[in-house]
């Protein structure tokens, strides 16, 4: 397990310690950002990628589950207690939903860890025009 | 045989950021923020849930946002600068079979900031051109009007948390047109900004601040 953060010891929980959590789930990867209220300082971040050797397995629920659950026990040791969850997918002309499932186990292990979540919001861009999508016509034939 | 990495310390601040006074000053802390020198702070704008001044079951989807204008040893001094609602409340709003009128427009406000105001209404009922055309040169002209009267904040406060003009508005519009919905979606004061040169002037006793507030010790 990777882990280059950590803070020298747990603080004692604020209310004032707002954080916000950005989940970018698309379907190769997932990275799970905290930061604090205003955005512009990190706390943790950590991708699934970091908790799997094997590139298939960067997109699931389980590793997704580990991201969370160890940038959220950094959060936890900043002394954020509460948090607002802002979720994307790729976006664009790509999909605009977020892969699901890893949103679902990453926001669960927040939760496990002890964080209080006070909202959770989709914030996936989306263009009100946007170039063609790749593929053509009939779609990517491989 | 390679080094071990050397271990870095980083020493970070946790500085209480406060309301402005229109919705409670000092009495009102909003959030703890983290910097590494307090000139960091200036200008940063802090997310806050709507619920948190209001009441409305309907502000659970609305973000206000505070601007980070003057850092003293008492706190962080902000400012409201906007709001906007998700868009998830936005997408329940339309329907099929209604119309949507929505007016972007920009307002200069008594102490000559430039405020841009975003609002959508949704017709009871599918309506002609003239009648869309008529009701957003309602809301125009009341916007302009309330704006001439008011700085930038308590416009904003009086638009987004207030809701001080909506009835008006609606009563004015349903003269031309039934109008079902009606919503303030999203606000922004543009040109509210501390300059550059400016920044240093916006810190008042540096050393004070950094003594006073809490530290967050990270190692890299």
């Amino acid at each position: 397990m990777v882990n280059n953060v950590s803070s020298t010891a747990k603080e004692k929980e604020d209310p004032l310690k707002i954080g916000i959590v950005y989940i970018y789930a698309s379907k190769n990867n997932t990275i799970v950002h905290i930061t604090d209220a205003t955005g512009a300082e990190t706390i943790a971040r950590k991708s699934a990628g970091m908790y799997t050797d094997a590139d298939r397995n960067k997109p699931t629920p389980w590793v997704a589950m580990l991201a969370a659950k160890a940038a959220a026990e950094e959060a936890v040791n900043a002394g954020i207690s509460r948090v607002i969850v802002k979720v994307r997918g790729q976006g664009g002309n790509r999909s605009p939903q977020p892969n699901n499932r890893a949103v679902s186990a990453a926001i669960k292990a927040l939760v496990r860890a002890g964080l209080r979540i006070i909202a959770i919001e989709d914030v996936t861009p989306i263009p009100h025009d946007s170039i063609r999508k790749p593929g053509g016509r009939r779609g990517r034939r491989v | 045989m390679s080094r071990a990495p050397r271990v870095k310390k980083k020493r970070r601040l946790w500085i209480t950021a406060f309301a402005p006074d229109i919705l409670g000053g000092m009495d009102k802390p909003l959030a703890k923020v983290l910097c590494t020198t307090p000139s960091d702070l200036i200008n940063r704008v802090i997310t806050v849930k709507g619920t948190e001044f209001t009441r409305d079951f309907e502000d659970r989807g609305m973000n206000l946002y505070f601007r980070i204008i003057k850092v003293t040893p008492a706190g962080a001094q902000t400012t409201l600068i906007g709001h906007e609602y998700s868009r998830e409340i936005i997408s329940s709003k339309v329907r099929r079979r209604m119309s949507r009128v929505e007016l972007i427009i920009r307002v200069y406000t008594k102490d000559g900031h430039r405020v841009k105001v975003s609002i959508l209404a949704m017709t009871a009922h599918r309506c002609n051109y003239a009648h869309k055309k008529e009701i957003r040169k309602i809301f125009e002209e009341t916007i302009l009007e309330k704006a001439k009267n008011y700085g930038y904040e308590e416009f904003i406060y009086n638009l987004a948390i207030r809701k001080a003009w909506h009835g008006e508005m609606i009563k004015k519009a349903n003269k031309i047109y039934p109008i079902r919905e009606f919503l303030i979606y999203k606000s922004r004061a543009e040109t509210v900004i501390v300059p550059p040169d400016e920044i240093d002037k916006a810190i008042e006793g540096e050393e004070e601040v950094e003594k006073r507030a809490e530290t967050y010790v990270v190692r890299r």
